[in-house]
């Protein structure tokens, strides 16, 4: 048994990193829950400026992961995932202008709506990847503010809906618009958490990374790029239903082909991360980097752009475990 | 004990080209379950392509695959692999994003049945099932003498190690049909051995195992049948004994010193 004896050498070695990376994980919880406790106080310390903001922020964290997911488990990159945002903005402001129902229950209805025109996107481009699917999905995001023009009796038109009904009656406003996106980062964060350690994850990250093996052990291609579609348009379009409560409006106006592009922008700056810390990084930058820049006039494309460079070359320098730790969603 | 007699893998007149160049040409064979069955030839004889005709991952022009009684002519990889078509490959095909026992998992995939919410859910169904599908893994690591490197990342194992754990991927399912491509390389002399008595322990009544492999000490060891090919031609079949003295295996293949 002396192939034995080789893997007991490796797993020798290895024993240490483990060790080491279990007491590094106990650390990255402990952090976490610090982080999230100060998150959930944060409303009683700072202003309601800071509070709305924030809120904003959760739910484009929730945007960003929905890309990173595409990216993560499928290996293709979007640039059109504001449309499955707006699905999700637009249905739970047609619930509650048709139906008269709040966000706790228009909010499961546009996950589906988004999954649902997630697959009906990703049928007809099963067979598309790298750059050309990308393409097809930037037609996507092209066409969406002529679509829900033609349609203005029902979207609105330039000016939109609005989404006013309470979540949560019983709390400010103020809250609900910050509560309800921060609950709704930490219930996908650990939703998808839980699903990396499924048969499903695995089977999608090896059909990424080797189709003709997974073919071979039962897995389809095209239910790979359908269930990847469906899942990470779902997720954009949960964002989207936040969004559009915690912005108490949804019009044309925020869903162009830069909202696609700034969403891909966020994945690329939270390193694709599937967590809420590297998520939030990645939805901070977003919200933000045009804030922090409004007062720069005709420079703001610039130093938005200096901005991101410096951004991503700086997390691409820092070593390899704290990289892995920000990308969450490892076993 | 089973009542059904185990079901051979029929080839019959196998053609496959690609454009004008022929792959292979009029390739028969019968191979036995309960057999282990050698494929040996020459680089680009086109062992690897047959494989891939027998998996579906390559359409043939010409002839027919039976399982038994079953035509696979028609039925995708993925319905392959649900009849019990199970394999390992030439060039290690592992995720190194899932650990060594999740890449073994993933060959219990066609039998599992934990779906979308249990995937999302820590409910109790998706939880037994991963457990138990744990254990088959690590029984199948454990049939390879690997079974300590089940929560590492293939990234820190060698390449010797790998191919084993590609191996325990291929056999975690309980596959009918069991093709393994060249399962030695990277492998040194000693695990080599070890992986001759792992193959042998493998045989089994209902089992169609094949492997590729240029370790001809390997392939004399642990076959029944051995199978020739070159330049996707038979060019012989029968016994180890019978293909290490078939001249013509010798001038194409073996060479005179290993003859």
């Amino acid at each position: 048994m002396s192939s034995v004896i080789t893997s007991r050498a490796v797993s020798a070695d290895a024993a240490h990193a483990d060790r080491a990376a279990t007491v590094a994980r106990r650390r990255t919880v402990g952090i976490g829950l610090v982080g999230l406790l100060l998150l959930a106080a944060l409303p009683l310390l700072a202003g309601g400026y800071w509070t709305y903001t924030l809120g904003l922020c959760f739910a484009n964290a929730i945007a960003i992961i929905s890309v990173s997911f595409l990216v993560r488990y499928g290996g293709e990159v979007s640039i059109g995932h504001g449309v499955f945002v707006a699905a999700g903005a637009y249905t739970v402001a047609l619930v509650e202008k048709y139906l008269g129902l709040p966000l706790l229950a228009s909010l499961p209805v546009a996950a589906c709506v988004g999954a649902l025109l997630g697959v009906v996107f990703a049928f007809p481009s099963r067979h598309l990847s790298g750059i050309y699917l990308a393409v097809a999905t930037m037609a996507l995001a092209l066409a969406l503010p002529e679509v829900l023009l033609h349609f203005s009796s029902v979207s609105g038109g330039y000016e939109g809906l609005y989404v006013k009904l309470d979540a949560l009656p019983g709390l400010s406003k103020e809250l609900q618009r910050y509560y309800l996106p921060l609950a709704g980062l930490v219930v996908v964060a650990m939703l998808l958490r839980h699903f990396r350690r499924s048969r499903q994850a695995a089977a999608l990250m090896l059909i990424r990374t080797s189709p003709h093996a997974a073919e071979s052990f039962g897995v389809r291609r095209s239910w790979a790029r359908l269930a990847c579609m469906a899942l990470s348009a779902g997720i954009a379009a949960i964002a989207g239903a936040l969004l559009s409560f915690s912005s108490s409006t949804v019009s044309p106006n925020s869903f162009t082909l830069w909202t696609s592009i700034f969403l891909l922008v966020g994945s690329v700056v939270s390193l694709y991360s599937l967590s809420i810390f590297g998520s939030l990084i990645g939805g901070l930058f977003l919200t933000l980097m045009p804030m922090l820049l409004a007062g720069a006039g005709d420079w703001v494309p610039i130093l938005y752009g200096a901005a991101l460079l410096g951004v991503v070359l700086g997390f691409n320098a820092l070593p390899e475990s704290v990289r892995t730790r920000l990308q969450g969603g490892q076993a | 004990m089973n009542a059904i007699a185990p079901d051979p893998l029929v080839v019959h007149d196998l053609s496959l080209s690609f454009g004008g160049i022929k792959v292979l040409q009029h390739v028969a064979m019968h191979l036995k379950a309960g057999e282990i069955t050698g494929l040996i030839g020459p680089n680009g004889a086109g062992k690897t392509s047959f494989f891939n005709c027998l998996t579906g991952l390559y359409v043939p022009q010409h002839g027919s695959i039976c399982l038994g009684a079953k035509h696979l002519e028609r039925i995708p990889p993925s319905g392959r692999a649900a009849l019990g078509f199970s394999r390992s490959f030439q060039h290690v095909a592992l995720c190194p994003e899932l650990s060594v026992i999740e890449n073994v998992m993933v060959g219990l995939h066609r039998q599992s049945s934990a779906g979308w919410l249990d995937a999302f859910m820590p409910l109790a169904g998706g939880r037994t099932e991963r457990a138990h599908n744990r254990d088959l893994a690590l029984a199948a690591l454990g049939r390879l003498g690997v079974a300590e490197v089940a929560d590492l990342s293939p990234a820190q194992l060698p390449p010797g190690v790998l191919r084993l754990t590609e191996i325990a991927r291929a056999i975690a399912g309980n596959p009918r049909v069991l093709l393994l491509d060249e399962p030695a390389a990277g492998l040194n002399s000693v695990e080599t051995a070890d992986l001759s008595a792992a193959l042998k322990r493998l045989r089994a009544p209902d089992l169609v195992l094949v492997v590729v492999e240029h370790d001809m000490d390997l392939i004399m060891d642990v076959c029944d049948t051995i199978h020739v090919l070159n330049v996707g031609t038979l060019l012989a079949s029968g016994s180890p004994e019978q293909i290490r003295h078939n001249p013509d295996v010798v001038r194409v293949y073996l060479g005179d010193e290993d003859a």
